[in-house]
């Protein structure tokens, strides 16, 4: 059979796909994949979120001409994404940054200036000056850096021994602090720890998916494709979408959840005490592990002290936990019914029951996902401990397809966070 | 000149019809995989322009009835049309 270098490449990407999928092809249409493309295979990670997969990537005459998921990854078992696509894009794309560019006007560094191309001397230079000449103005607080997630464990370290070692500064701000302050809030006062127990075998293993506005269609397609399968062969498996908006992950959705903003608060009080009401608590699991406790409530926003919503606060800046016992709690979430919770939602009733009975039901094991809406909503911290609450109060935690799962954006936001200044500090 | 190669996830029921939809973009072929809602994908282009392989992969994911795109493979060599075009063996 006579064939063209296209339909031999086209061959391979097919069979690959269909290697993935487990979907059988006419023979007809892969014998043609059969021989040696000239490309070489190695691996590498792909950088650009947080899912955290491998991808292979081909060389032809030294340079990167195709990709594709490694098959043998277990996170992402040869699955890739439109953001793996542009893997080799941007290594060769023309307006990558190859040189020092610095502002400058009349041949001289100008903060309104035009950027112009630099020597390597250059650009240290006027950054060592202008870097001495603000210690020296302010003193170690009036230089600072903003890391980023995208930033390698290697650069995050460069940096904080930089900042503190070399300009004996504090002022090391990391994408963590930005992105997932509140995720920590919400840990350190349930687990006392930082880090999401569960992992992304959940997919497979759990009954019900909850997403608490994730979009994961659109944001994790990797794992929303692992869940796409999972719901798509496994008897009895569902989804509840929960999201102010409507967005692709509906399209796949049994119980799809439009609810006004700030309203998830009530939802899942709600459904704790749907589960206290119907007794669908695991008290054994209680009893072991669980301590209940009370936090301070109208404790303003984090803002300035002066700032008006700072001081119509009763007890802004505060958060205290006061120790209670379960039935005290109970009777602080009685005040979630199910009336309560429509109402204040704008969800359906039968909705919001259907979500309650999948969480309460013993038999179901149920995973819950969340990403920026819950963990940037003015309420991140309570809005995290009320959907460990739920966790909790059933049991369904650190099991196999069961448990609280807040997805990261970032390939190395806890890596530059906290490995860099906790433990190689 | 790009080729690329997708698993779409539609529910099993729809995928002769979402099958059939897909195919109506320019370059996009539907190889198997309907029986199961997997649609096993390949887009191509012709290189002559910038990414509009990207856009059409984008826009596969807001077809009705898709549940999920998902890249496996991507080929974005850079040799002529004639070069890609010879036959090999």
């Amino acid at each position: 059979m006579k064939l063209t270098r296209r339909e031999f490449i086209k061959s391979n990407a097919i069979a690959a796909a269909a290697s993935v999928a487990g979907v059988t092809l006419p023979a007809s249409v892969l014998q043609a994949a059969e021989g040696d493309d000239g490309i070489r295979w190695d691996k590498a990670a792909c950088r650009y979120c947080g899912t955290g997969c491998s991808v292979l990537m081909g060389v032809k005459d030294g340079k990167v001409v195709a990709s594709q998921g490694d098959p043998d990854a277990p996170v992402n078992k040869g699955l890739n994404c439109i953001k793996g696509y542009f893997l080799p894009k941007i290594l060769y794309g023309e307006d990558r940054l190859t040189q020092p560019l610095l502002r400058k006007t009349n041949g001289k560094f100008d903060k309104n200036g035009k950027f112009e191309a630099v020597s390597w001397d250059e650009a240290f230079d006027v950054m060592a000056e202008k870097w001495k000449a603000a210690l020296k103005a302010k003193g170690p607080s009036a230089v600072g850096i903003f890391g980023s997630g995208q930033w390698t464990v290697w650069e995050g370290y460069a940096a904080s021994k930089f900042i503190k070692a070399g300009l004996r500064s504090n002022n090391l701000d990391p994408n963590a602090r930005h992105c997932m302050a509140s995720a920590v809030g919400g840990f350190m006062r349930a687990f006392g720890i930082d880090e999401p127990m569960g992992c992304y075998d959940d997919l497979e293993h759990a009954d019900v998916f909850v997403l608490w506005g994730a979009n994961m269609a659109e944001m994790h397609p990797i794992l929303w494709s692992r869940l796409t399968d999972t719901r798509l062969t496994k008897p009895g498996c569902e989804v509840h979408v929960l999201s102010t908006y409507t967005h692709r992950c509906f399209e796949l959705a049994d119980n799809p959840m439009i609810f006004t903003p700030q309203t998830d608060l009530a939802i899942a009080n709600y459904i704790a005490n749907y589960i206290i009401q119907h007794k669908a608590y695991n008290q054994d699991f209680i009893d072991k592990h669980v301590n209940f406790n009370a936090t301070t409530t109208d404790i303003g926003y984090g803002l300035r002290p002066e700032h008006p919503l700072e001081q119509a606060a009763k007890n802004a800046g505060k958060g205290k936990f006061n120790k209670v016992g379960f039935d005290e709690y109970a009777k602080l979430v009685s005040e979630y019914t199910l009336d309560k919770a429509h109402q204040m939602s704008g969800v359906p009733k039968e909705n919001l029951e259907r979500l309650a009975k999948a969480y309460a039901d013993p038999n179901k094991k149920v995973t819950s996902y969340w990403t920026m809406g819950m963990n940037q909503h003015t309420r991140g911290v309570w809005m995290n401990g009320l959907v460990y609450n739920i966790h909790l109060l059933t049991g369904k935690i650190s099991q196999p397809g069961s448990g609280p799962f807040s997805l990261t954006g970032q390939p190395s936001a806890c890596g530059t966070a906290r490995d860099c200044r906790q433990i190689w500090w | 000149m790009n080729i690329c190669s997708l698993i779409v996830h539609t529910h099993p029921e729809r995928g002769t019809d979402v099958s059939r939809r897909l195919e109506t973009f320019k370059g996009v072929e539907v190889h198997g995989g309907r029986e199961n809602g997997k649609l096993i994908v390949t887009v191509e282009d012709e290189g002559e322009t910038i990414s509009p392989i990207s856009d059409t992969m984008n826009a596969l994911r807001d077809v009705d009835g898709v549940v999920s795109t998902i890249l496996i493979y991507h080929y974005g060599g850079e040799e002529s049309m004639e070069e890609i075009n010879r036959e090999i063996n």
